[in-house]
């Protein structure tokens, strides 16, 4: 299944296994979780939440500053 | 972003008096039974949106309780950069104490000269002063130190260490003749654990011997020094992300260009060793904090006034006048010798 993931404003598509989660998807990424907040259309979910095929998940990104 | 984050913190909220619907992403739902949004893996618990805010809130005020960083009649300088942590530092000590008549807060910022990182963060530091009503000042390099970042950097590398002891210096300074009692800064767990490894790294014990949730160095007080708080010091770095996005906190989330050096590279070891062994944040802090006792036993330079500006210094001549040799002509706060050389500077540059 294909989703989008979208950084800083970026939109980069994924293919992931059936029944993948967030978690899955930062994974393939290189995304170390403690580094974004994931949210799913406008709600913030959890890195443990299951992906469908066309999902948009946006991720937040904590580091910042200087 | 700022309208995304709005709409993600809408969402994040059940409608009022509307059944909370079972969210089947949460593994387990908050204790309180509402969907999960965040878990906190070292302590094994999810949290739903507001039992979330309210943890952050009771751990920031134990740590003011705790340790007595906020007293009766204290005016707070809140160091405000318009990035996460310290925009939500001001949100948080205005949510505590800003009925209370006793307490008052001002906003301090510092505009080092960043082209494309500062003028967007100050933004964010106007908007929340303005939504919060909280008196707001800024201070920049340029007029305090005599040049920009930037403009230093020309002809200088080690960017970090220009820009941390020009931004002390600044709010110092800043803190001080705004008659504070306390300067705030908004430094968080992240931020802690990462100092604490840098100076095992670079053996500076007595570097380490002054870091704690009161600044030891600021904690004597006097000498010009007004006393350093730091009340986000037990909250991570990505809590205070959600806290922020939860809230609609305006802030920043840009990066800044010239950060490099040994941080980075800690930081990043230390966000890998967290995924891995939840918790190790905690226990580098907390390991430290036993070692503290030990560390502040040390023999150590006093404070002193700086020789060239007056400034609170352990060595003759303060970091600040070695780094930013330009401040002494321009620095309208040192007493009678930057007076001087003021004069100096524009009788010169008349008969020029």
């Amino acid at each position: 299944m294909r989703v989008h993931a979208i950084r800083q404003g970026k939109q980069e598509a994924v293919d992931l296994p059936k029944g993948s989660t967030v978690k899955d998807l930062l994974g393939k990424l290189g995304v170390n979780p403690e580094t974004v907040l994931t949210a799913r259309g406008e709600r913030i979910i959890l890195e443990t939440a299951p992906l469908q095929a066309g999902d948009r998940i946006e991720l937040i990104r904590v580091i910042s500053g200087g | 972003m700022a309208s995304k984050r709005s709409a993600i913190r809408r969402a994040a909220r059940p409608p009022a008096g509307a059944a909370v619907p079972r969210n089947q992403d949460a593994p387990s739902p908050c204790a309180c039974g509402k969907p999960a949004i965040y878990v906190r893996r070292h302590e094994g618990r999810a949290y739903c949106r507001s039992c979330f805010c309210e943890s952050l809130e009771a751990k920031v005020r134990k740590t003011i309780l705790k340790h007595r960083l906020v007293e009766k009649g204290d005016r707070i300088a809140v160091g405000l950069s318009g990035g996460k942590d310290s925009s939500s530092l001001l949100f948080l000590l205005h949510r505590f104490f800003a009925k209370r008549p006793d307490i008052s807060l001002v906003a301090i910022s510092v505009d080092e000269g960043i082209a494309g990182y500062r003028s967007q963060t100050l933004e964010k530091a106007k908007a929340l002063c303005r939504q919060l009503g909280v008196e707001h000042q800024i201070v920049s390099f340029r007029q305090g130190l005599g040049k920009t970042l930037d403009h230093r950097l020309r002809d200088a590398k080690d960017s970090c260490t220009y820009c941390g002891v020009g931004r002390r210096y600044l709010l110092n300074q800043a803190a001080r003749e705004a008659k504070a009692s306390k300067l705030a800064v908004g430094h968080n767990l992240d931020d802690e654990a990462q100092s604490v490894l840098m100076n095992f790294f670079r053996g500076d014990l007595l570097r380490a011997g002054r870091m704690g949730t009161l600044a030891a160095d600021a904690a004597q007080g006097g000498q010009g020094f007004v006393p350093r708080i730091k009340p986000l010091r037990f909250i991570p770095e990505r809590e205070l992300t959600l806290y922020a996005v939860l809230k609609g906190i305006p802030y920043s989330d840009a990066e800044c260009h010239y950060i490099r050096g040994l941080r980075p590279l800690v930081r990043d070891f230390l966000y890998d060793l967290e995924n891995r062994y939840p918790g190790t944040r905690y226990a580098v802090v907390e390991s430290f904090d036993k070692l503290k006792p030990a560390l502040r036993a040390l023999p150590r330079q006093p404070l002193r006034a700086c020789s060239r500006c007056g400034e609170p210094s352990s060595q003759e001549v303060c970091k600040a006048c070695e780094l930013w040799p330009g401040k002494r002509a321009r620095n309208r706060t040192v007493p009678a010798r930057r007076s001087r050389d003021s004069g100096q500077v524009k009788k010169q540059q008349r008969t020029r």
